[in-house]
């Protein structure tokens, strides 16, 4: 009789540890990747990389989010945040690490992440990643618990919550829209709601011609041409901006292609106004470079008929090699062609429609610049991680403050900086 | 039965646009050529020439042909090779075309094809091309004008093919739509 005990005991430990560890297999199933791509693990010195094959399932350490972002379990917002920009989002504690690749002598630096990876024959292997890269290039999927398209990040029930409170015109945070969640959230991941809440209210955005008449656009072109791939990229951005010439004109499709350029390049924040700020000061290198003229090659414009002296702006973005979110097999190029405005996430959309205010606020002046960010000059930037052979402490902008609505932003004093600035590079 | 007959010219015209491409009987065949700093050499023209991608640096030759349409012979190199012009370095693979110009009689490019790239800023994986692209050469049905017929092949996507129409006034293989 007492053995019979012992062993219903038994039994029943085992399923509650069974029951425990399915628990535990759900929760890390918010945080898992499927890798659309061959990807590279490094041990923790960040050497030795190794190749993994694609369809791997990609678990990031619980025990590194719950130190960075204070939840081991974080939504799927707030894991989608953390990518865009570790640094912001872990509020700093996230910094870059130097490191090399294959044959290559010139440092660079990026975001690492300890990971757990199953790969597709079953292997289990852990090492860093850095997931934030792969993330930039599109090659991450985030997969949503609800199964539905895992580039929509934001959970449906959230959204929908979200939109209510918008429609209402309450003045929730994001806490109230997702109440299960709020203890996950920390005050560098609370802004979304009130930034999007923002946009619908803004009269500026309202009255945002080209970006009203860029939406219809987008629409059509994807209804009609269907969606790109990367290998359909080159030859679809050419039909796109031969598109938008014969529809808005060179100089109209000038300025769209600059606003996107900068929605492409400037690093995510959840700010409205340090978000500008971002976009404008790319426009800003866009917009000095075309009253420099200094750049007159378009391979794009040639390969579609269109003079380069059409508008010095839309060469000067299409330029060849200038702005990797152009170039023929990017990414991000991929992205661009298949943005939708009805199906888009939350958060492109919002960076999207920010990078057209803050083209039409530089246009008006609500958007300055100061110092030398101000200068003609103003025509170089890079991300920090890559080091060209021009950066030098003489050309380098120390201070990159762009005043938005009267309120200075230093980019330089973000969390996750990324960008650097440069004036007088010939 | 004026809408019948427009839609029908519109439908006609669609088709005819979309299969005016007849393959041409000469192929491509492979020459003597070699590329050393940017400039390259067909054996055969004996006049040397800069590659399009003029910053190009560590590059890599693959395969040289050439080929005859319409009685104007076209050169073709495919190549790889590094670009340090973005402060990132990235590594390309390009079909370039050229062919002599009617006025110098010098070689000239007239298309340069980017047809893989790999970022080498970030710790992406990708250290080997994915892509390839096979060249198939033909003239126009209609106005009898070169066509360059591009299929790009890569092992994660499906075969995406498209055409190139020779402008002789512009010396320039413009995107066919």
């Amino acid at each position: 009789m007492k053995a019979k005990h012992l062993i219903t005991f038994f039994i029943r430990i085992l399923a509650l540890q069974m029951l425990i560890s399915g628990f535990a297999f759900a929760e890390e199933t918010q945080f898992t990747f499927n890798n659309s791509d061959t990807i590279i693990l490094r041990d923790a010195d960040l050497k030795n990389p190794q190749s993994i094959g694609e369809n791997a399932v990609i678990t990031i350490d619980p025990q590194f989010l719950l130190a960075n972002l204070g939840t081991a379990t974080p939504t799927q917002e707030q894991l989608q945040r953390l990518l865009l920009n570790p640094g912001e989002a872990s509020g700093g504690k996230i910094s870059t690490q130097q490191f090399f690749n294959n044959n290559s002598r010139q440092p660079h630096n990026d975001y690492f992440f300890p990971v757990q990876i199953k790969t597709k024959d079953g292997q289990v292997k852990t090492g860093t990643m850095a997931l934030d890269s792969y993330n930039r290039m599109g090659l991450l999927q985030l997969r949503r618990a609800d199964g539905q398209d895992p580039r929509l990040f934001q959970s449906a029930r959230t959204a929908e919550q979200m939109d209510s409170l918008i429609s209402q015109n309450k003045t929730h945070t994001e806490s109230d829209a997702c109440a299960e969640c709020a203890a996950a959230r920390r005050d560098s991941t609370i802004k979304l709601a009130d930034s999007i809440r923002e946009i619908n209210s803004n009269p500026s955005l309202a009255q945002n011609d080209l970006w009203n008449r860029y939406q219809t656009f987008a629409k059509n072109f994807l209804a009609t041409n269907g969606k790109s791939t990367r290998a359909k990229a080159g030859t679809m951005k050419r039909l796109y901006v031969k598109s938008l010439v014969d529809t808005f004109g060179a100089h109209d499709a000038g300025l769209i292609l600059a606003s996107i350029t900068s929605f492409a390049e400037a690093p995510h924040r959840n700010s409205n106004s340090t978000q500008m700020a971002e976009e404008a000061a790319v426009i800003k290198v866009l917009f000095n470079r075309a009253n420099n003229h200094y750049r007159s090659n378009s391979r794009t414009l040639d390969d579609i008929g269109i003079s380069t002296s059409a508008d010095p702006l839309l060469t000067n973005v299409l330029a060849n090699w200038q702005f990797s979110t152009w170039n023929d097999k990017d990414n991000n190029l991929v992205k661009i062609l298949n943005f939708d405005p009805d199906s888009s996430d939350a958060v492109t959309k919002r960076k999207m429609v920010l990078a057209f205010d803050a083209q039409q606020k530089i246009t008006d002046g609500t958007i300055t610049f100061t110092g030398r960010m101000n200068s003609p000059k103003m025509m170089h930037y890079h991300a920090n991680y890559v080091n060209p052979k021009w950066d030098t402490n003489i050309t380098r902008i120390t201070s990159p403050i762009v005043v938005v609505d009267g309120v200075n932003v230093d980019l330089s004093k973000q969390l996750g900086a990324r960008h650097i600035f440069y004036a007088g590079i010939s | 039965m004026k809408n019948l007959i427009l839609t029908l010219t519109v439908l006609f015209s669609m088709i005819a646009k979309a299969d005016d491409f007849v393959e041409s009987k000469a192929l491509p065949e492979k020459t003597a050529c070699s590329i050393s700093k940017g400039i390259v050499n067909f054996s055969e023209l004996k006049q040397s020439y800069k590659l399009y991608e003029k910053n190009a640096f560590s590059t890599n030759l693959i395969k040289c042909e050439k080929v005859k349409i319409n009685d104007q012979t076209f050169y073709t190199i495919m190549y790889n090779t590094a670009l340090g012009e973005l402060g990132a370095d990235q590594k390309v693979l390009i079909y370039e075309v050229a062919t002599l110009n009617p006025l110098t009689k010098a070689p000239k490019t007239v298309r340069s094809e980017v047809i893989d790239q790999l970022d080498q800023s970030g710790d992406s994986a990708a250290t080997q091309f994915q892509s390839s692209v096979k060249a198939q050469w033909g003239a126009s049905a209609l106005d009898k004008s070169v066509l360059l017929k591009l299929t790009i092949e890569s092992k994660n996507e499906k075969p995406f093919s498209y055409q190139l129409k020779y402008n002789p006034k512009s010396l320039w293989f413009i995107n066919k739509f």
